[in-house]
């Protein structure tokens, strides 16, 4: 397989410092990312992520969810094979792509706020691989 | 081009009914998929998880395309295993272990109209504490 057609693998890191807030985050995809495959979302504190998180998403200001879309909807456990736990969105042309997150806080009664990292991984390719 | 809508409902009362309006886009074709989460709790998860109903209609055109019993998620909170690997303050683990990855109840909801009615009643009759929401993720073609 030539590097056109290989994944290209970015990590973002947005970190949540305070409670009840929205934290935003830009980010510029690499210059050979020509198709967003999907993503993937982690954090160092999987549980406070799993209970307060929520974000909108947009890709060159297309959206790709809407705002209060939780977070646990895009999270995979240990349970889920590490090649299956990307979230796919088909084959999005980015160009050059920027990324905007705006992650937002909420309080839950089953996960007391510590300062916490959020973790945007995306997965894109350079050229769509030709069917032979 | 696949959109999704949300539409919260915040539940302040014990047993409360809520009548709901959930307004789509007008070049909506159809519905897609839907997803329903709460931020509810219950006390003992392994007792009684159900904390309401929830019904999903199309005015004018068909009734109920859609009910749905609302549980609070990860429901093997109250059982030990694989200590080890638990996350700190993760429940005990077992949704972190056994959890597979969020998928959307699939349906074809086709010439929809711009507008879903519905009604959610709670079903978690005690205390409510500062309330809960419920959200419906309505994934439409356009």
């Amino acid at each position: 397989m030539s590097f056109k057609h290989h994944l290209i693998k970015e990590r973002f890191d947005i970190s949540v410092t305070s409670a009840n807030e929205s934290f935003k985050g830009e980010f510029e995809l690499d210059k050979n990312a020509n198709f967003l495959l999907g993503i993937a979302l982690t954090s160092d504190r999987d549980d406070l992520l799993f209970f307060r998180g929520s974000q909108k998403m947009l890709l060159n200001d297309i959206e790709l969810f809407p705002e209060g879309f939780e977070s646990k909807l895009l999270l995979s456990g240990l349970n889920v094979a590490p090649d299956e736990r990307m979230i796919t969105l088909g084959e999005i042309a980015t160009g050059n792509g920027k990324l905007d997150i705006l992650y937002k806080d909420s309080n839950h009664v089953n996960a007391a706020f510590t300062p916490y990292r959020v973790t945007i991984y995306t997965f894109s390719i350079v050229e769509k691989p030709v069917n032979s | 081009m696949k959109k999704t809508v949300i539409h919260t409902i915040t539940v302040s009362k014990v047993g409360e009914k809520i009548q709901l309006q959930i307004k789509l886009p007008r070049n909506t074709k159809s519905v897609q998929a839907i997803t329903i989460t709460t931020n509810g709790t219950v006390r003992m998860p392994s007792a009684k998880r159900e904390i309401g109903w929830l019904w999903l209609r199309i005015p004018e055109q068909r009734d109920v395309f859609f009910a749905e019993v609302v549980r609070v998620p990860l429901e093997d909170f109250d059982r030990v295993t694989f200590a080890d690997l638990e996350p700190i303050s993760f429940g005990r683990g077992r949704a972190w272990i056994d959890g597979g990855k969020e998928s959307s109840f699939s349906i074809v909801v086709e010439k929809c109209s711009t507008l879903l009615e519905g009604y959610y009643i709670d079903q978690l009759r005690s205390d409510l504490g500062a309330g809960y929401t419920v959200k419906i993720y309505l994934t439409i073609e356009t």
